[in-house]
């Protein structure tokens, strides 16, 4: 099983920068550019955080694919 | 990135320069010994000057570095995080490095213990070569745990 996010591609609907929402939740662009890409899970916490800045449900942003 | 390349780089030639410290304080100082008296004479030359002054500008440079990484905690160093996978980076980059010192320093002290028995070798350069040994080591440690925190980061 893998996570697979969505984070991208709702960053880009609000029209923001990957600094931009390292920024509002609190870490680093390379956090977000290594989250996006697949290669980072984040933490639940940090998941709820981006949830709650992008104001999209966790579950449309992260799921676990075979 | 910076922030750890700034601290481990510092302290490795910290403990480079604290070995060659070492080394001089051995090559240099005598002790004597008989049934009423023991007489431990130790001298500190340049080396020992240098370390010092080296010391005491890189814990000032410490103390400054936040101005330019605010992540940058002088009391975490190497564990300085500035988010949840930094810390991740730099517990992984721990784990890894000590599994690495540890093979050095058990290869060390079988060198340490060859040169013991051998007949060739004075106490001095003994603990000359150890002083050696154990100062690369240090210094081992933070040049590998700044290559295993660069690897993780361009791959976690």
């Amino acid at each position: 099983m893998q996570l697979i996010n969505d984070v991208a591609a709702a960053r880009k609907a609000r029209g923001w920068t990957q600094e931009a929402l390292a920024e509002r939740v609190g870490v680093t662009r390379r956090t977000i550019i290594s989250l996006e890409k697949g290669h980072y899970t984040p933490s639940l916490t940090l998941g709820l955080m981006i949830a709650t800045a992008l104001q999209v449900p966790v579950a449309d942003l992260f799921r676990l694919e075979e | 990135m910076k922030k750890i390349a700034f601290v481990q780089i510092g302290n490795a030639i910290l403990s480079g320069l604290f070995a060659f410290a070492a080394i001089d304080v051995i090559r240099h100082s005598t002790s004597t010994a008989s049934a009423a008296a023991f007489w431990l004479t130790l001298r500190f030359g340049w080396p020992m000057l240098v370390f010092l002054a080296y010391g005491l500008v890189f814990e000032v440079a410490q103390h400054l570095y936040p101005r330019l990484d605010a992540s940058f905690d002088p009391q975490q160093g190497e564990q300085s995080a500035a988010d949840e996978r930094e810390l991740q980076i730099g517990r992984l980059a721990a784990a890894k490095t000590s599994q690495w010192v540890l093979g050095i320093v058990l290869t060390g002290l079988m060198v340490v213990v060859v040169l013991t028995v051998s007949a060739t070798i004075t106490k001095q350069l003994l603990g000359m070569i150890t002083a050696g040994m154990l100062g690369a080591t240090a210094s081992a440690y933070y040049l590998m745990y700044l290559i295993e925190w660069w690897r993780l980061d361009r791959h976690l």
